[in-house]
């Protein structure tokens, strides 16, 4: 028996194959991944990205899976309420036994299972959201985010505004919670010695019928700078109610708010001219409406895998762009854990990250490591022009914010 | 004071939205003596329709009278089918079945029309303004003329004519009512329509201000409510009147409440109702009730 196993141990080692390691969720045949999503409740329109994704894995287990696993993703509606996120990310833990959390959309619901998630060394990797809160490597280890932080790309807007508006009068807009919040200190900080200018700042609760007062007050206080950075419906009401007022400040949106689909076809086109925000996705509405990017094979690669994989949702939809590039990241995370799939590889992947996904803007790559979470470091400052997000000066780097200089339109309200 | 003027007109403006939205609760307060919180998440579901039908090709017009009949006879149908249960159950059974219809229809309009905000033309058309200064836009003005004239007419309705005080007399005291040969299931149903009708034309006329999605009414629910606890749930006056007096505390505090931070803002507009009703506990214009609300 001894020569038996020591012959076996030859075998094995001679031949260079390293057994397979595995946790709860992966085995031979399949990765089981968790995700929630809200498919309901407020902020329901976001629920594409997990439909985006499933179609991207369906992509991948056609083609024969990652190292010959298939990925089992197993997507459940949390409402985007904090007690609901607890109720089924316990569910896929203890009940569907997933490997990892991938992406769960959203921040406050999120952050009720961060502590378990870490308590139980399970992954919560790239989590729908920019708050800070999921960039903390020493505290938070197991918990990864996956959008540019809110206060970088606040930053940026605010660099922007003190660099070609010095001496214009600010507003801003957000709403009232920690992504709001996080916006509003990002510009305050990167307006620098400019941020006296800000004369008035407003927000809003998600229980507001409407933000006729808040844009009222803003209007008042004689700004001819807006940061507005209302999320969803709450932009498209506010950018309506300017119009209606006759008040056309230099406007600038978070890339939340610069939705097509939710934001600017509801409140038309011709409303959001000159708007400026900072971009990282590409948008595939350009594909049709561009002819330069007719022959663009990302493009047409992104088309074919949401007409095949996911019809039920429209492939212009912004968050469908986002679980796109997403679903690509982990698949690249998978595919380096080779057949080490234990949790703490699946980590060490996922704080390991250099991947120039498709459907990023040139330039852009997503960089994570083991002392740095935030994946996205540079952003495309974008104009809205006709219906276009047109861009301009050089990827502006969150650090060093060398933001370019304002196009000559938009230099009107300095 | 310009800025004053501004936040008073269009609290009025907005105001007259929470009222418009209230009446309908005062209809279904009136004629069953409880408040169908599920009110607003039926507005919707028919607002979409009419929305389904003006993109079908269907004149304004057309898809606006259409949506309130249909409006009417879901009304009628939802009142045949899931309230009859339990029209002599306690309030609480039948809040646990309006809220039960508040999820079931919010989770049926996002599978059926999905979630991405979308907008219906505007009754009245939304570039041209009523005043100079922009204070107050067509639509909205729009809003106010129907909500006034909605308010007088159910104020008639019911003192006056003989169905509507019938339909009051079945929430006062439906075993009387029965024995005195009013059909009271009948009356029910018809309140249930008039309130589906009512909501209908309140999603179609907010939907352009507020872009219509599966959540649009959450929030006015809230707020109208609010007016309607204010203003006397069982007056059509007190309502209106409680909608505006609401959107105008509201955005006179945002203004000119600097001190409290914006945090406190939503807080202390609540607070000044609440002083209100401990002076007035049944609203401005409301009855004082037995029954509990």
């Amino acid at each position: 028996m001894r020569y038996l196993l020591s012959f076996l141990f030859v075998l094995l080692s001679s031949t260079g194959v390293m057994a397979a390691q595995y946790d709860t969720g992966a085995s031979d045949t399949e990765i089981k991944i968790g995700n929630t999503a809200p498919y309901t409740g407020p902020v329901a329109a976001a629920h594409t990205i997990a439909v985006a994704e499933k179609a991207y894995f369906d992509k991948i287990n056609a083609e024969g899976g990652v190292n010959g696993r298939k990925i089992n993703f197993i997507s459940l509606d949390d409402a985007y309420s904090p007690p609901k996120n607890v109720e089924q990310t316990r569910a896929l833990v203890q009940k569907d036994k997933v490997f990892l959390i991938f992406n769960p959309v959203g921040t406050q619901n999120t952050l009720a299972t961060r502590q378990y998630l870490n308590q139980q060394k399970i992954p919560q990797i790239l989590v729908a959201t920019g708050s800070p809160e999921f960039f903390q490597p020493k505290k938070f280890p197991w918990s990864t985010g996956f959008l540019p932080g809110y206060i970088d790309e606040g930053k940026v807007y605010g660099a922007y505004v003190a660099k070609n508006f010095p001496n214009a009068k600010v507003g801003v807009l957000y709403q009232n919670d920690s992504l709001g919040k996080a916006y509003y200190e990002g510009f305050k900080q990167g307006m620098g010695g400019k941020a006296k200018n800000i004369v008035r700042a407003e927000s809003y609760e998600l229980i507001n019928a409407n933000l006729d007062a808040q844009v009222n007050n803003l209007k008042a206080s004689g700004a001819t700078v807006l940061f507005n950075a209302a999320i969803a419906k709450f932009a498209a009401q506010s950018i309506r109610k300017m119009d209606e007022l006759n008040w056309h400040p230099a406007l600038f949106l978070n890339f939340i708010n610069a939705n097509r689909e939710v934001v600017f076809k509801p409140v038309g086109y011709d409303k959001i001219q000159g708007a400026i925000t900072a971009r990282y996705l590409k948008d595939p509405y350009e594909y049709k409406s561009n002819s330069a990017n007719k022959d663009d094979q990302v493009f047409a690669n992104y088309y074919e895998t949401m007409k095949k994989y996911g019809p039920s949702i429209s492939p212009e939809d912004q968050y469908a762009v986002y679980g796109y590039v997403a679903a690509q990241t982990l698949v690249d995370i998978l595919k380096r854990c080779g057949n080490d799939l234990t949790r703490k590889n699946a980590l060490k992947q996922a704080t390991n990250i250099n991947l120039a996904a498709e459907m990023l803007l040139p330039g852009i790559e997503i960089t994570v490591q083991p002392n740095n979470y935030y994946p996205f470091r540079k952003l495309q400052i974008m104009r809205f022009e006709g219906e276009h997000w047109v861009p301009f000066g050089d990827l502006v780097d969150v650090n060093t914010l060398n933001v370019p200089v304002a196009p000559d339109t938009n230099k009107k309200a300095s | 004071m310009e800025l004053f003027l501004h936040q008073i007109i269009s609290g009025l403006a907005v105001g007259s939205i929470y009222g418009l939205f209230a009446l309908s609760l005062v209809v279904t307060r009136l004629a069953l003596g409880s408040i169908n919180f599920a009110q607003g998440e039926i507005a919707t579901f028919t607002t979409y329709i009419a929305w389904f039908l003006i993109n079908q090709g269907f004149s304004f017009a057309t898809a606006f009278v259409l949506t309130v009949m249909i409006a009417f006879l879901f009304g009628l149908l939802l009142e045949s089918t899931i309230f009859r249960p339990v029209e002599k159950a306690n309030f609480f059974s039948q809040m646990v079945v309006f809220i039960g219809l508040l999820l079931a229809f919010n989770g049926l309009s996002g599978w059926i029309f999905g979630y991405i905000p979308v907008t219906i033309p505007g009754l009245f058309s939304r570039s041209h303004f009523f005043f100079t200064n922009n204070y107050i836009s067509l639509q909205q003005t729009g809003i106010l003329c129907v909500t006034i004239a909605s308010m007088i007419m159910l104020a008639l309705f019911f003192r006056f004519t003989a169905l509507g005080l019938k339909m009051r007399a079945c929430a006062e005291n439906p075993i009387l009512s029965q024995l005195s040969g009013i059909p009271i299931s009948r009356m029910w149903a018809i309140a249930w329509g008039l309130s589906a009708a009512i909501g209908a034309i309140v999603g179609i006329l907010i939907a352009p201000v507020l872009f219509l999605e599966p959540n649009m009414m959450g929030e006015v629910l809230f707020y109208a409510l609010t007016a309607a606890v204010i203003g006397g749930v069982d007056s059509p006056v007190g309502v209106v009147l409680g909608g505006v007096i609401v959107s105008i505390i509201e955005n006179l505090t945002s203004t000119y409440l600097p001190f409290a931070a914006n945090e406190l803002k939503l807080p202390i507009a609540l607070f000044i109702i609440m002083l209100v009703l401990l002076i007035k506990p049944a609203g401005f214009f409301g009855k004082k009730h037995n029954q509990p609300l």
